[in-house]
């Protein structure tokens, strides 16, 4: 799956840091101490962005730790991807969503 | 094929070489706590590219680009990639060396490592068998232009590189050392593998005693072989213990082991090595492990991590061949990907019952062989979207399957057959992808259905550049 450079960008331009790899076939975007909601700890947290479908999820949202609070609370994921542990939520998003879409709608889980 | 594949694996090591006089007048470089792999197939490329007659030059010459990691207790991994001929009109005519290259040739090299971020390796080739020193030539000007490399990217591993026919020798400045080192081991990841041990006095216990005499087909050299590589096994009860136990009796005394279990009850049906008392303790399988291994080998060095392997992911890294054991399909990916990253061969095994209405139980499993620059779990259809996502469904719980000890006997056995085949290359195999699917009901063990279909396309999941650490490149603002 590919992304418009427009998308890109508007990822960048909200996450400045943003950096991509692939891995697998599969490509990830980077975002590093991504904000959490208000109240959330901890409230900045390395994140893996997965825009394309993966474990039957359409993306999905990984964090480098279990963040506490929020909607979500099922941490069903634990796995190891560029050389890094990450865990995620089940929390399931639309699929037709922009890559700054997917992002928001995966911070969904932790309001 | 130059690389030779075929028959039983003789031992390039540099500890067999005749000296040579230049010994005594080249630098003294130390061998260092670096381990380097190259895929066979890279190999075979490079050594067909630097055996071309060149127009006037007496050598060829080529770049390597090579993915960094750390091992075991440190140890720097430094995984060959992707190789890069020097084009013939970038060579100058010069009578006193066997190859002269110019200065575009050499600012490409530069270039290559800036924008991978990777490390770089001159590679050329001393065209006789045996083990290759470098050339007094070799030592005092090739250092000045890995030097040059080394003030672009620092942080990456670089050095030089020369090739035999059936050997290699290298010398490799790894980040922050100011001086270059020897690698411990140069692995050719092949079927057979070859192991090259560059130690000057290698240790070869109990060559050609009394315990092996009966395993002497294996090879001249399987013994030490053997003894030397370093396997990694991923699970520790039904399958992975049935294997441990067989490393141990073979000679393997390099395990290491990773399972993050205690020995329950329900383990005793099929834990080879583990006894009642042993559950009601709740003795660490891992130690289970030990207790077997030691038993028959007291001198083995077995490591075992009480965990997930992805906590201690240096210890896997530093395996030659790593066995997995598993009961996930996501743990199998990612045990897949991490060796495809660091080119250490993958072998998978597992089993599962399935029912279907009525019909009597139907007992299944399967072996297979991950070889880097070979198809993957996915190119193979072992797995794929659909089965990870019916896994995650059930929050990734593999569930308690049904597991006994014959078929994981069976599997394990075949895997440890396939393993002792990749480093000793006793059975003269040819390559090719290994998916067998066993019947434990009929207990025929067969080529995979699928393995007809596959097709001679390269993996598109595991690119060549891919190797070593992850490397992430900054997305650009607005």
């Amino acid at each position: 799956m590919s992304f418009s450079e427009q998308e890109v960008r508007e990822l960048t331009d909200t996450f400045p840091g943003a950096e991509e790899a692939s891995e697998g076939g599969v490509r990830y975007f980077l975002l590093p101490s991504l904000a959490m909601p208000e109240g959330r700890e901890p409230s900045l947290v390395d994140a893996l962005l997965c825009p394309t479908a993966r474990d039957g999820y359409p993306s999905r949202l990984f964090l480098a730790q279990r963040v506490h609070g929020g909607r979500g609370s099922n941490w069903n994921a634990s796995v190891r991807i560029l050389e890094c542990n990450w865990y995620a939520l089940s929390w399931r998003v639309n699929p037709n969503l922009r890559l700054i879409q997917m992002v928001a709608a995966h911070l969904e889980a932790f309001r | 094929m130059i690389w030779p594949t075929d028959g039983r694996q003789e031992e390039p090591q540099n500890s067999a070489a005749p000296v040579s006089v230049m010994r005594w007048i080249l630098p003294d470089v130390p061998v260092g706590a670096v381990r380097m792999r190259i895929p066979g197939k890279l190999m075979t490329q490079m050594l067909a590219d630097l055996q071309r007659p060149h127009p006037f030059a007496a050598e060829r010459v080529g770049f390597l680009s090579v993915g960094a990691g750390t091992g075991e207790d440190g140890e720097a991994l430094v995984i060959g990639g992707e190789y890069r001929a020097v084009g013939d009109h970038d060579y100058l005519h010069d009578d006193d060396v066997g190859a002269r290259i110019g200065a575009e040739a050499i600012r490409e090299a530069l270039q290559w490592a800036l924008a991978s971020g990777r490390g770089v390796f001159h590679v050329h080739m001393h065209p006789h068998r045996g083990a290759p020193d470098f050339s007094f030539t070799d030592a005092t000007e090739l250092p000045r232009l890995v030097e040059a490399i080394r003030r672009g990217t620092p942080a990456a591993p670089h050095g030089m590189l020369v090739l035999s026919r059936d050997s290699a020798n290298a010398w490799v400045w790894t980040a922050g050392q100011p001086a270059p080192c020897v690698p411990v081991q140069i692995a050719i990841v092949d079927r057979p593998m070859r192991l090259i041990s560059l130690l000057r006095a290698s240790v070869h216990d109990n060559i050609g005693s009394e315990r092996y005499q009966r395993q002497g087909f294996l090879g001249l050299h399987a013994e030490s072989l053997i003894g030397r590589a370093r396997i990694g096994v991923v699970g520790l009860s039904g399958g992975g213990s049935h294997i441990i136990q067989q490393l141990a009796h073979v000679g393997f005394r390099q395990t290491r082991g990773f399972d993050g279990d205690h020995v329950d009850e329900s383990n005793l049906n099929r834990l080879v090595g583990a006894r009642a008392v042993d559950a009601s303790r709740r003795v660490r399988k891992g130690n289970v492990a030990e207790r077997v291994i030691t038993g028959v080998l007291p001198d083995a060095n077995f490591v075992g991590f009480h965990g997930r392997w992805q906590e201690n992911a240096e210890l896997l890294r530093g395996c030659d061949v790593v066995v997995g054991c598993v009961d996930s399909f996501a743990e199998r990916q990612q045990l897949e990907v991490a060796c495809r990253r660091y080119a250490i061969p993958y072998a998978d095994i597992g089993m599962d019952v399935l029912q279907v209405d009525h019909e009597p139980p139907r007992l299944a499993g399967q072996l297979i062989l991950s070889m880097p620059d070979a198809p993957c779990m996915f190119c193979l259809g072992f797995l794929n979207e659909e089965r990870l996502a019916r896994e995650a469904a059930r929050y990734g719980a593999a569930g308690d399957r049904p597991q006994v000890v014959w078929p994981n006997g069976v599997l394990a056995s075949t895997a440890v057959g396939l393993v002792v085949d990749l480093i000793t290359g006793w059975s003269g195999s040819a390559g090719g992808p290994v998916y067998l699917s066993y019947d434990g009901n009929t207990g025929l063990i067969q080529p995979h259905p699928r393995l007809q279909f596959l097709g001679a396309k390269a993996c598109p999941h595991y690119g060549a550049a891919d190797v070593g650490d992850p490397i992430l490149r900054r997305l650009q603002r607005s």
